[in-house]
């Protein structure tokens, strides 16, 4: 007994030292580590320089935010009084929330009065350039006579050149009246006021969107108090995420602690000791940080997402250890029979992920990397330390009975004739899966908001008027300027809005400059002049920087970009684009497309995981005995791995069609079936490799299926995946012919 | 001593705000009595004076004012016919209205016809001596015109546009 313990010390040494390196590397890499977020960092071959300024130019935590107060009954100035009171209320409660004034009148007024005499329209321009001088005098005079009035500095802009070119400027906020930040329209009928809000703080925070939603909502609680029968219309992401986020707590609260208690005292009644559960958490623990420590070693810039596909890991691992746990308590024979078989499986697992590293996708290389070494340091963390712990008790004797009698069961179900059915059963699903086959990767279908927030959100679209569509025109420049000028040609595009519309380039400037010029020494020019008693004007004046320039113009990778906003779906037909100068770009379409990038390499990997395990399995697999009996049990646990995985995905996509996340449901339940497959095909008892296999089965039914009540169609998917691809994985994989020798 | 300094604080507040809805009722009755019954036919003289110009920029013609539209016919010093509408001002012949012109056109109409429910909405009234006095409250209007002036006993005689930029606009009007 000393001996035991004193020849396990160095390796209790070895193993503590190893975790040391393990999170001593991870405390020094992490803060170096310089995470992705966004799809397009996880496509970085399939986004332009341009696309990706574009992507970095939209902040997504400094949000804007609208709310809309509408009344029959009450006044605008009513309505205008309360409000305003309750924002300056609401602004002390909550700093982080500030007024996103969209149009400053008096800043953009100002603007053109300094730049006067500068900015034409096209038309005038056209006029000066063609030396129809006469004409432009009696257009300025008639304006001078009528009763309207004169915006611009006439000393500047004696033809009233900037007066007629602030005149045809698109309007922001179309029939609406500003008041000190706040929006006014009124109809017949209905008043409406709008209240722009951004958040100054992190809106990604899920704290900070939490505190600023509450303080809204308190807001406007008070505004309807104080205004009995007012409607309240929301717009704004920080509402949709802060809902997303109280039903992802609500459906953890419910869900997550509903199935961890089913689990634990399942797992508590099976094994009779909470030993299990501790070694779980920290093979759990060591494998992941391992992993992690690699993947950060090797890629300059790990994605988040790649932790989300990595989920599987979580089942995989209890799964081995439910294995090792109940091979253990069967004594040193049926853990010397389960060795093979789990390093086997996960083997073949981690080749699968290796595979990962043949794909062109940053992402998907990660979780190769990060799965392949977090499940070689889990199999061999459990095959040397599993039999350091004292021998575990046997599995509860009604859990062993239970098990036996499926075994007894399934061996009355076998027959000659198992493999030819369970072949039939695997290709026609698979073949029916072929056929049926329906896929829709929009991002917009994987996110699901209430509906009340989604009928506000469109009252304000469709009533407002001033919300763009998604695409955008880049135009790309050097400098500045340049952008502009590009951004220029595109000025004839129906329903597009762009800094162009509000400033002309320097160079267009300067020509109307000299147009004047020169329309100033001809004779009419002068005698313009003297019927206004001025002299000509100087334009000294230098360019100034617009105040809506910072919606329109944008710092790119090589100079500057100009974005072009456009109020109507974009047409291909309706320009050329010229990729780096002039690209179109939809970033909802550009996510759905990297979706279904990803989807389809999925896809890949699943059906060359498939194959590649057939040959393997057929190599190793009861390799004591003849050629043909291995290819026939490598051929049953391929047929259930297929069974499992197209089934899952046949019925999953009644429900909604197929998308990414269900491909990573798919890829679990494709691992596990390898797993279940090989334990059921190897050298084990049927009825010890059954105890592991039901239970390990429930539990991830349980804990992951629980996923698929979810009302966030991405986590459904992928619950819904694994709740289905189990099951058939469990229910078909104890018909795997059992090995003479187990 | 502090309910005290409370109390006369309150009166002061009320005070103040009783004083301008009486200035607001004060300015609509002044509005009711210089409004004439429509159509309604006058002759105008309207001077621009604009910053920076040495002498105003004079000009005289007709107005004639319905409940729909208001014809401005200018013929001095050139002759010129506008038609002023809700939707905009537009010169004769022309289909399109001048750009941006909507607010000024609604503006001008809500004056010339009195209509008292428009210039409520849009302006603080108040009364200086026979002048109803108009102080735009949105943000957009307020960048633009400071204040507006509308004068006379029994009809409007003179109407006077203050803008922001120093400008004024002076129009006389007097039955023809």
């Amino acid at each position: 007994m000393k001996g035991a313990r004193a020849a396990r010390a160095p390796r209790l040494l070895l193993l503590f030292a190893f975790i040391a390196i393990v999170v001593s590397g991870l405390v020094m890499q992490l803060p170096n580590t310089q995470w992705s977020s966004s799809l397009a960092d996880a496509l970085p071959n399939e986004v332009s320089d341009l696309q990706r300024s574009y992507l970095k130019s939209q902040q997504p935590n400094s949000q804007q935010l609208l709310l809309g107060f509408e009344s029959q009954q009450h006044s605008e100035s009513e309505i205008l009084k309360v409000v305003q009171e309750q924002l300056r209320q609401l602004f002390h409660v909550e700093p982080a929330l500030q007024l996103a004034e969209m149009t400053n009148p008096k800043a953009v007024l100002s603007f053109y009065q300094q730049q006067a005499g500068r900015l034409a329209t096209f038309r005038d321009r056209q006029m000066l350039a063609s030396g129809d001088y006469e004409a432009l005098i009696a257009r300025a005079q008639k304006n001078l006579q009528s009763p309207a009035p004169v915006l611009t500095p006439l000393q500047s802009d004696p033809l009233l050149l900037t007066q007629r070119f602030i005149q045809q400027l698109p309007d922001l906020m179309p029939g609406y009246e500003s008041h000190g930040g706040l929006y006014t329209r009124s109809s017949e009928s209905t008043r409406q006021v709008l209240v722009p809000l951004r958040i100054a703080g992190d809106a990604l925070s899920v704290n900070q969107s939490g505190q600023s939603v509450k303080a809204i909502n308190d807001f406007t609680s008070k505004v309807i108090e104080q205004l009995p029968g007012i409607q309240l219309y929301k717009s704004g992401l920080l509402f949709h995420s802060d809902a997303a986020a109280k039903q992802a707590k609500k459906e953890m609260t419910w869900f997550g602690g509903l199935s961890l208690l089913v689990v634990l005292a399942l797992l508590l009644w099976v094994f009779r000791s909470g030993q299990q559960l501790f070694y779980t958490l920290l093979l759990l623990g060591v494998s992941a940080a391992t992993g992690l420590l690699v993947t950060l070693l090797l890629s300059s810039r790990p994605h988040v997402l790649m932790l989300v596909f990595a989920t599987s890991f979580i089942g995989l691992c209890i799964d081995y250890v439910i294995h090792g746990f109940i091979a253990r308590s069967h004594g040193k024979t049926a853990w010397s029979a389960l060795k093979p078989a789990l390093w086997l499986s996960g083997l073949t697992t981690v080749l699968g992920y290796v595979l990962l590293l043949l794909l062109p996708l940053p992402l998907l290389q990660q979780l190769g990397i990060f799965m392949a070494v977090a499940l070689i340091t889990a199999m061999t963390l459990v095959v040397t330390t599993l039999p350091w712990l004292p021998e575990p008790k046997e599995p509860a004797p009604r859990w062993q009975q239970f098990c036996l009698n499926m075994t007894k069961l399934y061996r009355q179900m076998r027959n000659r004739t198992t493999t030819h059915w369970l072949s039939a059963m695997a290709l026609t699903t698979l073949g029916l899966l072929v056929w049926s086959f329906t896929a829709n990767d929009n991002v917009r279908l994987l996110a699901s908001s209430p509906e009340s927030l989604l009928q506000q959100e469109n009252h304000l679209r469709e009533t407002t008027d001033f919300y763009f569509q998604p695409d955008v025109l880049l135009v790309a420049g050097e400098t500045k300027q340049q952008a502009l000028e590009r951004t220029g040609d595109l000025a004839n595009l129906n329903g597009s809005v762009s800094l162009y519309d509000y400033v002309l380039p320097v160079s267009e400037q300067q020509q109307v400059v000299e147009g004047q010029q020169s329309l100033f020494k001809s004779q009419a020019g002068e005698g313009y002049l003297q019927w206004l008693g001025i002299d000509a004007p100087a334009f000294n004046g230098a360019p100034q920087k617009h105040p809506l320039e910072n919606q329109f113009l944008y710092p790119a990778e090589a100079g500057w970009m100009s974005v072009v906003r456009l109020k109507q779906p974009f047409s291909s037909g309706d320009i050329k684009e010229i990729p780096g100068r002039l690209e179109h770009f939809n970033p909802i379409e550009h996510a759905s497309d990297a979706l279904t990038e990803y989807r389809h390499s999925m896809q890949l990997w699943l059906i060359a995981l498939l194959i590649v395990s057939l040959p393997i399995l057929a190599l190793f697999l009861r390799s004591q005995q003849s050629h043909k009996q291995r290819v026939q049990a490598a051929w049953q646990v391929t047929c259930v791995m297929t069974l499992s995985v197209a089934t899952a995905l046949l019925l999953a996509q009644l429900i909604q069609p197929l998308n990414l996340f269900h491909c990573i449901g798919a890829m679990f339940v494709l691992v596990l079936s390898i797993d279940y497959g090989v334990f059921c095909a190897g050298r084990l008892k049927r009825q010890h490799a059954l105890q592991a296999i039901y239970l390990s089965a429930f539990t991830t039914m349980v804990a992951f299926g629980a996923l698929s009540f979810s009302s966030t169609p991405a986590i459904a998917a992928f619950g819904i995946i694994v709740l289905i691809g189990v099951f058939m994985s469990a229910l078909f994989s104890p018909l795997i012919i059992e090995s003479p020798d187990s | 001593m502090m309910r005290l300094l409370v109390a006369t604080v309150f009166f002061m507040v009320s005070a103040v705000t009783s004083a301008e809805d009486d200035n607001t009722l004060k300015a609509l009755s002044a509005l009711e009595k210089q409004s004439e019954p429509l159509p309604l036919s006058l002759d105008f003289q309207q001077k621009k004076q604009l910053s920076g110009l040495p002498r105003p920029l004079v000009s005289s013609g007709q107005l004639d004012i319905s409940t729909d539209e208001i014809i401005w016919t200018t013929e001095q010093p050139q002759q010129q016919k506008l038609t002023i509408n809700r939707q905009g001002i537009f010169e004769q012949g022309g289909a399109e209205s001048i750009s941006g012109s909507d607010t000024i056109a609604q503006l001008l109409l809500a004056i010339l016809q009195q209509d008292e429910a428009v210039l409520k909405q849009q302006f603080n009234l108040s009364v200086e001596q026979e002048c109803v006095v108009m102080v735009p409250k949105a943000d957009t209007l307020a960048s633009v015109i400071e204040k507006i002036h509308s004068c006379g006993d029994d009809r409007v005689e003179l109407v006077e546009l203050f803008e922001q930029n120093g400008n004024t606009t002076r129009i006389e009007l007097s039955q023809r």
